[in-house]
């Protein structure tokens, strides 16, 4: 047998070779899915960031709102409304859908509601305004309990009525 | 965006702060290190997920911290500079039985660290027995002990690991920059005189065994058949 030194030389490699090849194929597959991840994150498609944040308003122009596209569930989030014009020195009720209420937790509403009316449909809050407001803006804060998407109607008694479309990541 | 720019600025502070602690923080936990460690990791978290529990966040969380250790390793290769800011160098700090008391003292190290090496990796019972004595980058020392100096225990060790490579066909191993040539890196430095010195030794034949390098060849000792006592 050859032998080095008085030892002898192994027929049969020791070490792992051999690794390598379709391992580091998938291997580089994967580094390219997490950075893949890392610019999604960055750029607000999984969760908060540019491309996140969006706005939708409704047919008269008179609601429009701000939201996020995406959210975590269990974190807190905030859907502003800005209500352009409300009737001088009447309250403004808004009306928000029970789809909408089953999956999130408000935490709460900005400025504070007077009151709030329950019905099968949902929630009615009452906000007082001044007289002299030429808009209102009102934020929801909420957190999301259910992954999936979420969807919230927010209607004025006037009939203004804003849509709300979001993804919640579990 | 929130959580990967939380998490690269998180893990850019833990790396200052490693970094500027030296090269013996982590190598040796004790009792109080590793209460600091708890509370680090404690604070840690807390910055990192915030109020944010969700499994989406963890996924983020992950993959951000392992694409900077991904994108910090190419930087590392590509520039030598960087990884020299980054990981910082192995450093000289006993040569032919004098502690480099210099480079010693500003790493915290002291004959004894040495000699607990030497003891540990080699076998060895005296300084008297150690060429060389390295903190290496991650804060371990390891010994380059002098010729004849290796006890039985450490030859046999030593002779393993060289057997093992040796009985390898070296046609097995890839190399990035040269398909079935392994590159011996040495690199030395002397703080004190300011010099660093990088050596890649290849073989001359691809198929012939690591020891036997082209500075063998011309009847310079090479590092590993140093280490083979």
């Amino acid at each position: 047998m050859a032998s080095v030194d008085g030892l002898p030389l192994l027929e049969r490699p020791v070490l792992p070779v051999g690794y390598g090849g379709r391992e580091w194929r998938w291997q580089r597959v994967g580094w390219i899915l997490l950075g893949g991840l890392v610019v999604a994150g960055l750029a607000g498609l999984l969760g908060d960031g540019p491309l996140s944040s969006t706005s939708s308003s409704s047919i008269d122009g008179a609601v429009q709102a701000s939201f996020d596209r995406f959210l975590h569930r269990s974190d807190p989030s905030v859907v502003t409304l800005r209500i352009s014009d409300p009737a001088k020195g009447a309250p403004i009720d808004m009306h928000v859908n029970s789809e909408f209420l089953y999956r999130v937790r408000i935490l709460r509403l900005t400025p504070e509601p007077a009151s709030e009316i329950a019905d099968p449909t949902g929630i009615t809050f009452q906000f007082a305004a001044s007289p002299r407001a030429s808009s209102v803006e009102i934020a929801v804060h909420l957190e999301p309990e259910k992954w999936g998407t979420l969807q919230g109607d927010f209607r004025l008694s006037d009939g203004s009525q804003v849509h709300v479309a979001q993804f919640v990541y579990p | 965006m929130e959580s990967v720019l939380r998490d690269a600025t998180t893990y850019f502070i833990v790396w200052l702060v490693f970094r500027i602690s030296g090269k013996r923080s982590l190598s040796e936990i004790s009792t109080f290190d590793f209460v600091l460690l708890l509370i680090i990791s404690e604070t840690t978290q807390a910055a990192l997920v915030d109020d944010d529990n969700s499994v989406m966040n963890s996924v983020l969380l992950i993959a951000t911290f392992f694409t900077i250790e991904l994108g910090l390793s190419f930087l590392k290769e590509w520039s030598p500079l960087l990884d020299r800011i980054i990981d910082s160098t192995p450093l000289l700090i006993f040569a032919e039985g004098k502690l480099l008391s210099a480079s010693a003292r500003k790493e915290r190290v002291d004959a004894e660290d040495v000699l607990e090496a030497a003891r540990a990796l080699r076998g060895l019972e005296s300084l008297e027995q150690i060429k060389y004595a390295v903190l290496e980058r991650n804060g371990e020392i390891t010994i380059i002990p002098k010729e004849g100096a290796t006890t039985e225990w450490g030859r046999l060790h030593t002779r393993v690991a060289v057997t093992a490579v040796r009985g390898t066909s070296l046609s097995s191993f890839r190399s990035p920059r040269a398909e079935g040539v392994p590159e011996v890196i040495v690199r030395t430095r002397d703080s004190s005189a300011g010099f660093e010195h990088h050596r890649p030794v290849r073989p001359a034949d691809p198929r012939s065994s690591i020891s036997r390098s082209a500075d063998c060849e011309r009847g310079e000792s090479s590092p590993l058949s140093e280490l083979s006592g």
